[in-house]
């Protein structure tokens, strides 16, 4: 038994690998074809993050967001459920607060607390209305979730508009947020913010919720099989509301440590797609918040290396988008590697079998 | 100002722009029909979509043929529909996560290939020479006053969309395939037992539902407007799927929940020129949905209790002759 085990975790990863390896491959085949100096294109986007310390930190910095929401996409992913606001969430939580922070006045630290501590709740409040939708009333949660992220954007740009526009700058964009709400900086000439522990805290959090408590267990049940967990007593409306809710405060805390660690001003006007990144970090992470970081430094660098084609050479970064749907398809894909791992399997059970025979005879 | 709302002229108008807009959804709502018959969600109704228009300016440009624009069209939808049904059918992946990552690599994936066909991101208008579809006049209905405004001086493709929903209708109930997609969606097992694979079935459901994708996809970048732009589609996909949801799949019911949506959107843009704010406006389309589809799933849930309730109530009352 616990080989069989090791070998599915074993395949597991060998699919992950096969899979970055495969987007990989045909990335290069992609610039190969279409880039007028290919061997720099290709040089540039495999290596290219790492060739400066400004570049490593923008990949560090770019992993923040993408573990925040993919956290609160592993909440909801494990709970079986595509409770898409999250991409909605996070645009609208970091417009909140940037109206809050104009009306409060508290020191450093603090202020900045107080504030991921209201898109928390911002977040998870929003996130409850899809999930009660499905699970009291059976409306289908993607829908609603979809709509309302438009509907959230379209609510945040009049917010923008109407309460916070400053119009002594040439955009659209909101007043200067304080110096003593943002998040401070950690080296000198990069972007890097504490918004990075703030990230680990909750993946950590996260693991621990989803792994190590009684509730995490029966939110897994319920994902894993829903009428199994209900013949077992397990009030799954409940506990499948309960992941959407921390999922979606999770993402309220991206769109905060976003707005407060990189910006001067609020200045959103479109969906920022970190919600559906987030949903790829969690496939890539198997569910798991404690892989999360692993997923996000991978989609990260993939992002990076792409905006550095991008801008050094004739390629646009879109490519990039393709590739991540391969990545996904082949991860989630089942049967992917599915022939070679059932004859390991096979394999190793008649081993096991053919010791036991020897042993009893 | 209210005067100008009440003419004859702007009622006419108005019904005019809600058939307009709602084609695409009716195309596309039809086509998530099939799928919803067969148990399935086709949420990947948006990239399809996305992708035909795409491919339907591309088709229509190179050949300078309608039909083949069209056709082109069809291929594009067929195309994502085919992938979809391989990964999540064969390669058994969730159909859920197959449909968003379609989604997700659609809209990046068009504003690549239109990059480089055209060398620029936002649009194909003045570039590409592509076709649009004929309006059509038609001849004794457009001297009506207000009905004639509103039902004729259609895309062709519109009067085709309310051709659909017969056709949907008639496939789904009077031919075998159609029997046998409700089939597979109301007990799989039952369509297995007698040896008709529901895998297959369920392709050819979504392989029909991306033909009309296709045409809505048409619709939008040749009739619509006369040109692709990124991100055309911008939810659309996911309202038709609500309105095939909220009508549980029957054609004609899918058609007016589309319409409604259409309506809605339609009174959005006629509050434009009013100094409503803007943006609040525009979430209208999206919030009406949401309050559409909770408002519908209570009407369900308390039409499921109280059939219920007969139940017992029968069960009660024979259970007391029986004494």
């Amino acid at each position: 038994m616990k080989k069989t085990r090791r070998i599915e975790i074993l395949f597991e990863i060998l699919r992950i690998i096969f899979a970055m390896a495969i987007a990989y491959l045909l990335a290069m085949l992609v610039l190969l074809f279409i880039s007028k100096e290919p061997i720099e294109a290709i040089k540039s986007f495999a290596f290219g993050p790492l060739t400066s310390k400004r570049r490593i930190s923008s990949v560090f910095e770019l992993m923040i967001p993408f573990m925040l929401t993919g956290t609160g996409m592993c909440m909801m992913y494990s709970a079986n459920r595509f409770n898409l606001s999250v991409e909605g969430i996070f645009l609208f939580s970091g417009c909140i607060i940037t109206l809050c922070s104009f009306y409060l006045n508290l020191p450093k630290v603090l202020f900045s607390l107080v504030l991921i501590l209201i898109g928390a709740v911002v977040g998870g409040l929003l996130a409850f209305i899809p999930a009660v939708g499905r699970e009291k009333l059976g409306a289908n949660e993607v829908v609603i979730s979809i709509m309302l992220n438009y509907a959230l954007l379209y609510f945040s740009n009049f917010i923008l508009r109407n309460f916070m526009l400053d119009t002594s700058v040439t955009y659209s964009a909101s007043y200067p947020i304080k110096d003593a709400a943002k998040l401070t900086r950690l080296f000198k000439g990069t972007r890097l913010h504490t918004g990075l522990f703030v990230a680990l805290l909750v993946v950590v959090l996260g693991y621990l919720f989803l792994y190590k408590t009684p509730i995490g267990l029966k939110i897994r049940s319920c994902g894993a099989n829903a009428s199994f967990a209900k013949y077992a007593g397990i009030n799954v409306a409940l506990y499948c509301i309960i992941a959407q809710v921390i999922g979606g405060a999770c993402a309220g805390i991206g769109g905060t440590v976003q707005i407060l660690g990189l910006f001067d001003r609020f200045q959103w006007d479109s969906l920022t797609q970190y919600g559906f990144d987030g949903l790829l970090v969690s496939v890539l992470a198997k569910r798991n918040p404690i892989l999360v970081p692993v997923g996000a430094f991978l989609l990260a660098y993939l992002r990076i290396g792409a905006d550095i084609v991008n801008y050094s050479t004739d390629v646009p970064a879109e490519f990039v988008s393709i590739l991540q749907a391969i990545i996904i398809l082949l991860v989630a894909a089942q049967e992917f590697l599915g022939v070679m791992k059932r004859k390991t399997i096979y394999k190793a059970a008649r081993k096991e079998m053919m010791l036991e025979k020897g042993e009893s005879k | 100002m209210l005067s100008t709302y009440l003419s004859a002229n702007w009622i006419g108008s108005f019904l005019y722009s809600i058939i307009r807009i709602s084609t695409p959804l009716i195309f596309a709502s039809l086509g998530a029909c099939f799928t919803k018959k067969a148990g399935l969600m086709n949420m990947a109704l948006e990239s399809m979509m996305l992708v035909s228009a795409l491919t339907g300016v591309l088709a229509s440009a190179f050949s300078q043929n309608l039909i083949i624009g069209m056709l082109g069209a069809i291929a594009g939808a067929l195309a994502v529909g085919g992938i979809i049904c391989y990964c999540a059918f064969y390669l058994k992946t969730d159909l859920y996560l197959t449909s968003i990552s379609m989604n997700l690599a659609s809209v990046g994936g068009t504003v690549f290939a239109l990059y480089l066909i055209c060398g620029q991101k936002s649009n194909s208008a003045g570039i590409l020479k592509s076709l649009s579809f004929p309006k059509i006049d038609i001849p004794i209905l457009q001297d009506i006053p207000i009905i004639g405004t509103a039902l004729s001086g259609h895309s062709i493709l519109t009067y085709l969309a309310f051709l659909m929903v017969l056709v949907v209708y008639f496939v789904l109930n009077k031919t075998r395939i159609g029997l046998r997609i409700t089939a597979s969606g109301e007990n799989p097992n039952a369509v297995e037992s007698v040896g008709i694979s529901v895998r297959k079935i369920r392709t050819i459901s979504f392989l029909l539902s991306s033909i009309l994708c296709g045409l809505a996809g048409a619709y939008m970048s040749m009739s619509y407007v006369n040109w692709f732009a990124r991100d055309m589609i911008s939810g659309r996909g996911f309202i038709s799927m609500s309105a095939t949801n909220i009508s549980n799949a029957s054609p004609f019911l899918t058609c007016l929940c589309a319409m409604l949506f259409g309506l809605s959107q339609a009174t959005a843009n006629a509050m434009q020129i009013t100094n409503a704010p803007a943006e609040l406006v525009s979430a209208l389309p999206y919030v009406a949905t949401i309050i559409f589809v909770f408002s519908f799933a209570i009407i369900q849930k308390q039409r499921a209790k109280s059939a219920k309730k007969k139940i017992l109530v029968k069960i009660q009352k024979e259970q007391a002759n029986d004494n």
